[in-house]
């Protein structure tokens, strides 16, 4: 007999027994589809999570102190440190930053407010936090030498305050309440807000405001800068531009071992790598779901093949080979856990889609998933169809007509 | 020579601790052409001989020559392609698969024969024909009567044109009328050159064949000529 009709007669007796069917294959959709959900929610998180690095650009390092009790005066950072490492060879952008604690900004109702992140900067901020300008302009170094109250503000927070974002917002004034009193600032800049979980929900979100270092200092009335932030012009020199930086500034304050170099490229690569365990350890928790599948569609084939004694007999008595029988049981539980394969690929995405809608990570998919899911669920059928097969094929076949 | 031939054949089954001798030092030969029945009481070992002979089972010792070939020697994957070929089966209860319409009954043998699906159509409804079911091909077996299951069997036993047919208590399960019916498809077939070998322990269904032979406690102890042989068709 030829394998494609080995094919079809073995889809005949699959179906012929719908519900038999169905219960057999939801052990290997159950597997499947939470294999599929959580490689694509796995993925998907990994992607978001480069995403939202890239904006910080790679190569980019930021500096700041050591937590530490030990810190004293002079080891705090401030615009001379700036100064000093503007003049180092092989920094593309570097800016200082200064948060100001405790903002808050006015939205459009004159009683609400909204918490606000307050950042001070200079121009070269822009590229290191990778900003897209969609009206007006940055923040300008003469803002900062001039102090100028100005300010760059988000798509999102122009609407929360203006209750639109175009051209006009431009030139508008924001007030910038802190235990320091309210603070005018006229808006120069709309930047896109590209974080993907503030995009979704806005309003959870505190609100991100960027001034000039000079004036925010003089607002919060500080002169100790929270970091300095560095692109360099060549990823690859992260290593040793973080030693002499931490050697230039240990010089110049005299000091050992007070500041600290955070690289971006080792964040991701660490927070992948905890993904990816995550991952596979829970990706090996579905693959027994999967198992226990296997053995259900086992344990039914048994039964099947035992049902079907008298037609294995009938068969053999009329020519068909130990390998034939053999094969035809196999093909059907290859069916079997194909089917549920397919099935569980359906539900698996449907379920990433949901799952991943719910926690807020777009699923990514990939062709290796696919491709993976149903040849594990094949090879499902192959391995746990054997046994039953073999039983099948091994009848004696006078044995096997006189079953009733 | 002989279409086959039983040389020195015993056949021992071991149940548990206690050996049965079903076979003792039989001899016979069938011709091409012939109609024999095998008769016997239950326990005579008509049973077993009829399975050897249908290549289901091998003797404990001794030979079957079918076609001139040793097939006691055969292995499983051999002796299938000998039941393919060069027998066709007629049981008692029909064995029909019941899932498949007459006509891919009648396929199924052809299928394992490896023989292409149009030449199977056509050599399936030929037998049909043969039969006289042409007008019901496409029934399941549960929706045809008991003589017209037994002639889907017969048409399906006949269609890789084998060197004999070999028939169990064929009209164990039908009633007199279609056993008559079927019989005399047999004799037909018979008449048209078909060797049929068939067991039963009914005499009166004994005398549509040919040749008697019987079997006692293993033994063969009786192979006659049938006298005042009765016909079914028209073509005494």
């Amino acid at each position: 007999m030829n394998i494609f009709e080995c094919i079809t007669s073995s889809f005949k007796n699959v179906f012929a027994n719908k519900m038999r069917t169905f219960l057999t294959m939801l052990g290997i959709i159950i597997g499947i589809s939470s294999v599929i959900i959580i490689v694509a929610i796995g993925n998907g998180s990994q992607a978001a999570i480069e995403k939202e690095f890239e904006s910080f650009g790679t190569g980019s390092l930021s500096v700041g102190l050591v937590s530490s009790k030990d810190i004293e005066t002079r080891d705090l950072l401030t615009m001379d440190d700036y100064y000093l490492l503007q003049n180092l060879e092989g920094i593309e952008y570097i800016s200082p930053t200064y948060s100001g604690s405790n903002a808050y900004i006015k939205l459009l109702n004159p009683q609400e407010t909204n918490s606000a992140t307050v950042t001070g900067a200079t121009a070269d901020y822009k590229y290191i936090e990778n900003a897209t300008v969609l009206y007006g302009r940055y923040i300008s170094d003469n803002d900062v030498e001039m102090r100028n109250n100005v300010c760059v503000i988000m798509d999102t927070t122009a609407k929360k305050v203006f209750g639109y974002c175009d051209d006009s917002v431009i030139g508008e004034k924001i007030k910038i309440k802190s235990w320091k009193g309210t603070t005018k600032l006229t808006v120069v800049g709309i930047v896109e807000n590209t974080d993907a979980s503030q995009i979704a929900d806005p309003d959870e979100y505190s609100d991100s405001v960027v001034m000039p270092i000079t004036t925010c200092m003089k607002v919060f009335t500080g002169s100790t800068l929270s970091g300095i932030s560095i692109v360099l012009k060549d990823a690859g020199t992260n290593d040793e531009m973080s030693n002499t930086i931490l050697a230039e500034l240990s010089e110049f304050h005299g000091n050992e071992e007070k500041y600290l170099i955070s690289d971006t490229t080792d964040m991701v690569d660490s927070i992948n790598s905890i993904l990816s365990y995550v991952t596979v350890f829970i990706g090996f928790v579905a693959a027994i779901s999967l198992l226990v599948g296997g053995i259900g569609v086992m344990n039914i084939m048994m039964v099947t093949v035992t049902e079907r004694t008298r037609e294995i007999g009938i068969r053999k008595a009329i020519g068909a080979k130990n390998k034939d029988i053999r094969i035809q049981f196999i093909i059907e539980a290859i069916i079997l856990t194909g089917m549920g394969g397919l099935a569980g690929l359906l539900f698996g995405w449907f379920g990433a889609i949901g799952v991943g809608s719910l926690v807020g990570i777009e699923p990514v998919m990939s062709i290796t998933a696919i491709v993976g899911a149903v040849s594990v669920s094949m090879a499902i059928g192959i391995i746990f169809g054997v046994t039953p097969a073999n039983k099948a094929a091994m009848l004696d076949p006078i044995e096997a007509l006189r079953f009733e | 020579m002989p279409l086959l031939k039983i040389e020195n054949m015993f056949k021992q089954y071991n149940q548990g601790e206690l050996a049965v001798m079903a076979l003792k030092n039989v001899n016979f030969d069938v011709s091409d052409g012939e109609f024999v029945s095998i008769m016997g009481t239950s326990g005579s070992g008509k049973s077993t001989m009829m399975n050897i002979l249908g290549c289901l089972d091998r003797p404990t010792q001794g030979a079957y020559f079918l076609d001139g070939e040793d097939v006691s020697e055969f292995n499983d994957s051999r002796l299938a392609d000998v039941r393919n070929k060069k027998i066709g089966f007629v049981f008692q209860s029909f064995n029909l698969l019941p899932k498949l319409s007459a006509l891919e009954n009648v396929e199924l043998p052809m299928a394992y024969a490896g023989s292409t699906k149009k030449h199977r159509r056509e050599k399936a409804m030929e037998a049909l024909t043969k039969v006289g079911l042409e007008k019901r091909v496409l029934h399941k077996p549960n929706e045809l009567s008991g003589g017209q299951r037994q002639r889907v069997a017969i048409a399906r036993a006949l269609v890789n044109s084998p060197s004999i047919i070999m028939a169990d208590e064929p009209t164990g399960n039908l009633d007199s009328k279609s056993t008559f019916e079927i019989m005399g498809i047999f004799q037909k077939l018979n008449d048209e050159g078909v060797t049929v070998v068939m067991v039963t322990h009914e005499p009166d269904v004994a005398q549509y064949t040919k040749r008697i032979v019987v079997f006692k406690d293993g033994e063969l102890i009786s192979d006659k000529p049938v006298e005042n042989r009765i016909f079914s068709g028209g073509e005494q």
